[in-house]
């Protein structure tokens, strides 16, 4: 067992990939389950971030396209390698479904940067900062604005 | 919060709720000491106890009711301005309780003073009256009205309370003691949210034996069934005991109204009496509050618009008072709730000519709409009948909020009216908003649940069947079911999912609209339990939750009434007019159904033409035969007994409810636990049953019933004993066509007759018949009369004419039998003609075939 001595601030992510592109969430309490396999079934008429509904556990978890929010072209997920990442927001479950879910990583607060200029408008609207890791860039999202297309769709409403 | 405090304002919310209607009371029954003992006693305990919880407010504000209603006691008249005062303070009593429980126990700051002093005054007054009468005075107006009231009341804080402590309590030992102390009546509080978890978990088990009663089906489970049987009994069991501790009468809510009408007759001028019916009906508690509002909303109205001031009334020749009536009542699953004036009735001009000015309808539309369906118009949005708005009902609000919060909970609302007489509301709400029973349809690889309260009944479009047809106006398909036509919705159209067969139609009826939903197919009917929609499905419009079912996968609620407003009628068939509702003559096949319960959570009904009787005999009288069937001693016989799958008879009543069937002299009967009603409906078959002794399922009154076979419990219940002893020859020679364009008949007739040996085959029209009659050789034709297309008067008259075999023995069967009728039917070629119903007759009939026809082997 190694004890680490130097107490450089470092803070813990669940890594997943979207399309080519890396991500984190580092609320990782906010993480109640990552799943994968079950049966979704769609609700036409939903909005199209909305993939359908799904029983986890005798709960109806209503299923995200993260890759739709984050505007990101591809093919839709691949059931082998999907992952549902199941979030509460305001007492209703959410499963967020990403391409690939990489690991739970600690990485130190030292390789955290500001959000380049260069990213997309909606990942900045979501994002807090980014990990340089060798070479590639990781981003941190925040889901609390991840999820705020929710809230877009009902003003759009009235 | 303080538990005491809360246990407290708990305790006194009911005390109030009470009161109000007491209050009320007083004032047409002024000097009744009774509920002046019961007011100051509320009063006096409201008092006490706040005093001892610190609530300064609430204490001071009773403590002065409480003396006004102590000199009433005394014998003071009670005049209507006192009763308009104590109701003033039990409202901010009231006020103040509800502030009390959103502080969290704290009483809010505030200032009771003017009210304090209209108590004062009064009792001021009633004292310096009593005073002066009792030194002979007359009394001059003026010297009642207070002048120094502001020490007085102060002096007397001080002193009344002990005074009228040592006398409450006197009183209160005076009092009857109630039996409280009888186990089976005694209560318990419980939270709410303690009852609605119960209600969720029951939820939960209710989906798991769901899923189990699933799996047992598998044939290979077979010792598994015993136990999901009894399994699916507790839940059932749990589940409406749960359910039950949720449920509260409506005599609350009901109660209220008293006030309110009163407080409205008041400020309009008018009388105005309130009769309550049914208050004891109960409801879910999560249902009454939310018709709370729509309720105060038409009772308003009613004595706002609908009820004639008194002179008026006179005048027309009416009592000067001016009833509401509010019921409640319970029918088949549902609560039905009615609010009946005898006022001006709805003018169905004035809605007309609103209704053109608002664009809702057309002049053409309006020429072919029935009196009460133009009076539904009031339910279309931005429709207002009031020309004036006014304070009492006015507010902007008008019937369309109340449909649409009766909508939100899964109900309807109709209206029907009578100029000059009255209107009556008629309000239909589920039992309860967590469990609702639906059909699980299927629209392409999907399945969706669809409340069975909107559905009227499922027209399958598969077979050919010419009772109802496809019709396009300008492109847009329409279903004409009866004479009507019903715009369709295809979800798999609106859904964008592949469309499989779209060959069955649910037709809905919510409000005064109907339609059609299309889907591919309707697999089952389930309870289910209902879970909110997330967030980010609630703008989908077309549901109303989500839920799980036995399988475990998750599926959409569909909600009938938002796919309708949303997916409605199509603009260009919204003029109905065109449609000519010319095949009347396909008349409505009306039967008598006995609805009955046996166990299970479906209703079950048999044809009531197969019933002899129902009775009621002593469990004793029945006992198990040697060969496992159940007998009973029957006016000296031994008479079988049946029982439906999935019930047992019930040892634990003294007495049985027992349907006899007869035929042909021989009695059986089956065992039931409760019979509902005996209905006249239109029956539709709508999904044909695999499962023996069930022809299948209908909605009978708005409810999926399962219909059963009587006669295979016959055939059960007799056995081959009937057969081998009385039938002299071999049935199975003698073949039958049935032509009937109801598939209910069909199968009834078809099982019916079969199960006495003969060879049936059926057709649905005339047209069918004889291509089958080409087809081989029948004995005997039993047909129905009114048939689309070619009708039995005309199928007879063919054959007899150009055969094909024209000299088949033929029997009319119909629900119309005038003379007249039968001399058409005579003369048309039919050898005999009866009515539908009566199986004897048409067994008869078989069996004279049947020799005739051995006979002529003999010769």
């Amino acid at each position: 067992m190694t004890i680490e001595l130097t107490d450089t601030p470092k803070s813990t992510y669940v890594i997943f990939a979207l399309g080519e592109y890396q991500f984190g969430i580092d609320d990782v309490h906010a993480v109640r389950d990552i799943v994968r396999g079950l049966k979704i079934t769609p609700v036409p008429l939903a909005s199209k971030e909305v993939m359908g509904v799904l029983n986890l556990r005798s709960r109806i978890i209503t299923v995200i396209d993260a890759k739709k929010i984050l505007d990101i072209a591809g093919p839709p997920p691949d059931p082998e390698t999907a992952r549902h990442i199941v979030i509460e927001r305001d007492g209703e479950a959410y499963a967020l479904v990403v391409d690939r879910v990489s690991e739970v990583k600690t990485l130190p607060d030292e390789t955290l940067d500001t959000l380049p200029r260069s990213i997309p408008e909606v990942w900045r609207r979501c994002s807090k900062c980014i990990h340089k890791l060798d070479g590639q860039i990781l981003v941190i999202l925040d889901l609390a604005r991840l999820m705020d297309f929710l809230d877009k769709n009902t003003e759009d409403d009235l | 919060m303080d538990e005491m405090i809360k246990d407290f304002l708990g305790e006194v919310g009911e005390s109030l709720a009470d009161l109000d209607v007491q209050v009320v009371e007083l004032e047409t029954n002024p000097n009744s000491p009774e509920l002046i003992d019961n007011i100051f006693r509320v009063m006096h305990t409201i008092k006490g106890t706040s005093g001892f919880l610190g609530l300064d407010r609430l204490g001071q504000l009773t403590h002065r009711a409480e003396n006004l209603v102590d000199l009433y006691r005394q014998g003071a008249t009670v005049t209507s301005d006192g009763v308009t005062l104590i109701l003033q303070t039990l409202d901010a009593v009231k006020d103040l309780i509800d502030e009390i429980y959103k502080n969290e126990g704290k009483e809010p700051a505030g200032d009771d003073a003017i009210l304090h002093d209209l108590l004062d005054d009064m009792a001021t007054k009633i004292q310096r009256k009593q005073e002066l009468e009792a030194s002979g005075h007359e009394v001059a107006p003026e010297e009642l009205l207070p002048q120094a009231t502001a020490e007085e009341p102060a002096g007397k804080d001080n002193r009344t309370p002990d005074k009228s402590d040592a006398e409450t309590s006197a009183t209160k030992e005076a009092l009857p003691a109630k039996p409280r102390n009888d186990p089976a009546s005694q209560t318990v509080r419980t939270s709410v949210s303690q009852l609605n978890h119960l209600m969720d978990t029951v939820g939960e088990l209710v989906l798991v034996r769901n899923r189990i009663q699933q799996v047992s089906r598998d044939p290979q489970q077979g010792d598994l069934n015993e136990a999901v049987r009894s399994l699916s009994h507790i839940v059932t069991e749990l589940q409406e005991g749960v359910m039950k501790t949720r449920m509260q009468p409506i005599e609350a809510t009901f109660n209220a109204y008293t006030r309110t009408v009163r407080d409205l007759a008041k400020s309009l001028n008018k009388k105005i009496e309130l009769y309550l019916e049914g208050e004891d009906t109960e409801v879910d508690r999560q249902v009454l509050e939310l018709i709370k509002d729509p309720l105060t909303h038409m009772i308003r109205n009613c004595a706002d618009h609908a009820l004639e001031g008194p002179d008026e009334r006179l005048a027309l020749g009416k009592p000067e008072v001016g009833k509401i009536r509010l019921r409640a009542m319970h029918e088949g699953g549902h609560i039905i709730i009615q609010i009946q004036d005898d006022g001006k009735g709805i003018s169905v001009d004035r809605v007309s000519r609103k209704a053109l000015e608002k664009g809702l309808v057309t002049t053409e539309q309006l020429a072919t709409m029935t009196p009460n369906r133009i009076r539904s118009l009031i339910f279309h949005a931005g429709f207002s009948t009031a020309d004036n708005v006014t304070t009492i009902s006015g507010r902007g609000v008008g019937m369309d909020v109340v449909r649409n919060n009766i909508e939100k909970i899964g109900g309807t609302i109709a209206v029907e009216s009578q100029e000059g007489k009255g209107t009556t509301f008629t309000i239909k709400i589920p039992l309860t908003l967590a469990i609702l029973s639906t059909f699980i349809c299927g629209v392409g690889d999907e399945r969706f649940a669809i409340p069975q309260m909107a559905v009227q009944e499922i027209v399958s479009t598969r077979h050919e069947n010419n009772a109802y047809s496809i019709d396009h106006v300008k492109d847009t398909p329409l279903l004409r079911l009866r004479g009507t036509l019903y715009p369709l919705i295809d979800l798999s159209e609106i859904c964008g999912l592949p469309k499989k067969t779209g060959d069955t139609i649910l037709v809905c009826t919510i409000g005064a609209e109907s339609f059609g939903i299309v889907v591919d197919e309707v697999y089952d009917v389930q309870e289910i339990v209902v879970k909110p929609l997330s967030k980010a499905l609630r703008d989908t419009r077309i549901y109303s939750g989500n839920t799980i079912l036995g399988d475990g996968s998750a599926i959409m609620i569909i909600d009938p009434v938002a796919l309708f407003s949303a997916f409605g009628v199509p603009s260009n068939v919204a003029d109905r007019s065109q449609l000519d509702p010319t095949d009347d003559e396909v008349a409505k096949d009306i039967v008598k159904m006995v609805v009955f319960r046996a166990g299970g959570d479906t209703p079950k009904a048999v044809h009531l033409s197969i019933v002899s009787r129902i009775e009621k005999v002593d469990t004793q009288e029945i006992y198990k035969g040697h060969d496992g069937r159940f007998l009973l001693k029957y006016r000296d016989t031994l008479m079988p007994v049946l029982c439906p799958s999935g019930y047992d008879i019930d040892r634990s009543h003294s007495q049985q409810t027992i349907i006899v069937f007869t035929d042909e002299n021989r009695a059986l009967g089956l065992a039931v636990e409760k019979i509902e009603r005996i209905s006249d409906t239109p029956v539709m078959l709508d999904v044909t049953s695999e499962v023996e002794g069930i022809i299948g399922n209908a909605i009978i009154d708005g409810q999926a019933t399962e219909i059963h076979d009587v006669s295979y419990y016959l055939d059960k219940g007799l056995g081959g004993w009937y057969r081998s002893r009385d039938q002299r020859v071999d049935t199975s020679n003698l073949s039958v066509l049935v032509v009937d364009d109801s598939q209910f008949f069909r199968n009834v007739l078809q099982s019916s007759v079969a199960s006495r040996g003969y060879e049936v085959e059926t057709a649905m029209n005339g047209d069918e018949a004889i291509s089958k009659m080409r087809g081989r050789k029948f004995d005997v034709l039993v047909s129905d009369i009114e048939m689309p297309g070619m009708n039995g008067l005309d199928l007879i008259a063919h054959i007899r004419k150009k055969g094909p075999l024209q000299d088949i023995s033929a029997v009319a069967i119909s629900s119309h039998e005038t003379d007249e009728d039968k001399r058409r039917g005579y003369d048309a070629g039919f050898d005999e003609y009866l009515t539908k119903t009566d199986r004897d007759s048409i067994f008869e009939f078989l069996n004279a075939a049947l020799e005739k026809k051995m006979g002529k082997f003999a010769q």
